[in-house]
This record gives structure tokens, sequence and C-alpha cells, in this order.
């Protein structure tokens, strides 16, 4: 359940470390909240010094991990430590290269594959 | 292991058993395929990849098995088929080679920096020679899927080891 406000870890090598969900945008059936494999426009808080991305900047993360439990097709219900998302673009390119940590199977469904094939462990 | 939604979707491609033969023997001599076709057959088989990438002339294709043990532990795909194409353009030809077996679902098709092809067991990327480079998938799976391996079998063969060495103790 990640609505404006919400805080969030970034899990890729992109140079950001938090962002904050400024709005959430194309979540399937519930438009308040968004869960695994939604996109939302996010402000970076937090940012490594000397990379690309700059603290204030507000950019497009899709969201692979949330503490909220997210039930899958096959009935699996699987709850995560942290609210964590992956930087992209417009166009659903990653911007970073690396995926740190497990992501869910879902996002192969909602068109993430990218994001899929660069993460260490699927769930 | 691919959940409900996918199956559906590829149980919904497949074709009546009638019809399998004949496209079998049309994908094989590809020219005289039409894309119009319905898409039906079964899952690409990895010899039809490579023979259509070979066809659009793709570069540096490298072929990753992914399988079990290895990356995702099996539960994602079996092969990972890398190519470079030399433009946006390019790249997309590329996608429409693939078209006339099947697509079950293609990603990145409008950037045309990266495209996915995923169907299943087999999911093939084509990028652009920077974007390849800067994503640089190859270190991912060379590195990850041997790795993990050697860790696996030399804790497989230290708890080995120390179950037999118990073993007496427990047996005097």
């Amino acid at each position: 359940m990640i609505q404006p406000q919400t805080l969030l870890n970034v899990a890729d090598n992109s140079g950001a470390r938090k962002l904050m969900c400024i709005r959430v945008i194309g979540a399937a059936g519930n438009q308040r909240y968004a869960r695994i494999g939604d996109v939302i426009i996010a402000v970076i808080k937090d940012a490594v010094p000397q990379m690309p991305l700059e603290r204030s900047e507000v950019i497009r993360a899709v969201i692979v991990r949330t503490r909220k439990e997210f039930k899958g097709d096959d009935g699996i219900i699987i709850r995560y430590d942290d609210n964590a998302a992956v930087i992209i673009d417009q166009k659903g390119n990653p911007k970073g290269t690396r995926v740190f940590g497990a992501v869910a199977e879902e996002l192969r469904e909602l068109n993430f594959t990218k994001i899929v094939s660069l993460a260490p462990e699927v769930l | 292991m691919l959940s409900a939604v996918r199956s559906g979707s590829i149980g919904r491609w497949r074709s009546p058993p009638h019809l399998l033969p004949r496209l079998l023997s049309s994908s094989s001599s590809s020219s005289g395929t039409s894309p119009a076709r319905p898409q039906a057959a079964a899952l690409l088989e990895l010899p039809e990849v490579e023979k259509v990438l070979r066809d659009v002339r793709a570069g540096d294709v490298r072929v990753f098995p992914v399988g079990e043990g290895g990356l995702h532990g099996g539960a994602c795909a079996d092969y990972m088929v890398v190519a470079t194409g030399r433009s946006d353009w390019h790249i997309k030809q590329k996608q429409k080679g693939s078209d006339r077996i099947l697509m079950p679902s293609v990603e990145g098709q409008q950037a045309g920096k990266w495209v996915v092809i995923d169907s299943g067991s087999i999911i093939i990327h084509a990028l652009e020679e920077r974007a390849r480079e800067y994503y640089d998938l190859e270190s991912i799976w060379s590195k990850e899927v041997s790795p993990n391996t050697s860790v696996q079998r030399d804790v497989c063969i230290w708890q080995l080891e120390r179950i037999f060495k118990e073993l007496p103790h427990e047996m005097t």
C-alpha cells in the first residue's frame, strides 16, 4: 500500500537512496494505493554523491517490494521487510544496471521482464 | 513455473493439433510464411530462435543456460539469449523476424533500445550496442550462475563430510 508521502528504498544502483512517492499512476483497480508492479512518480529524498541522479529530482519508479502482503495468482502470500522501488524512465528501461534483493515473479507478467532479468533472486 | 495468467495466455496461443505439422513445416522454410497468418504453433524452441536471429543478421548472439540451480533457482526461464542490433530500426526488425513464429510477450517495442521477447522458457534480449555495454547483461548471468553453483557444491561437500565424520560416533 504505497500512497503519496510514502518513503521507499531504492533497489538498484542508479544512485538514489530514498524516494518519496508523490503520485500513484496506473494502479489497477485501486486508484488510491500502489502495489507491487505499479508505477509511481517519486521524488529523490536522498542520493549517493557524484552520481547522475540528484536529490529533489522527480522520477518514475516501479514498486518491487511492499510491506503489505501481496497475494500472487498461485495463492502464495509474500510480505517483504521494506518498501522498495526500481527507478525507470518514461519508456520502462531501468535507470540502474543492477537490481538488489528479491523481486516478485509477478513483475514478469506486468511487462517488467527487464527488471526481473537483472534481479539476483525472483520469488 | 508460470502462474495462471501466463499459462492461460499460452493455452490460448496453442494451435489445434491438426494444424501443428503444417505449421512446423512452414516455419522451417521461413521465406514462405506470411505474418498475417494467425500466430499459432508451440512455444519458441532454441534452434528456431537462433535461426531467426541469424536470418536478421543479429550481431554477437550469446545463449546463457539459466536453468535449475542457476540464476533465479530455475523459477524464471531456462535460457537467456542476448543479441546486438546496429540501430533502433534494426532491433525492431529483429523483433519482426521472430514475429512470424510466436510472440507471447514483447516489451520495449516503442523505445527500441532494449526489446525483450519473453516466451516462457526462453527470454530473448535484443539490445542496441551502447545499451548492451551499459547494462552488461553477460556479466550477471555468467558470473552468477557459476559462483552460485560452486558455493552450493562446496556447502554440500562440507555437509556431507560432517555427516560422515559424525556417523561412526553415533554408531559406537
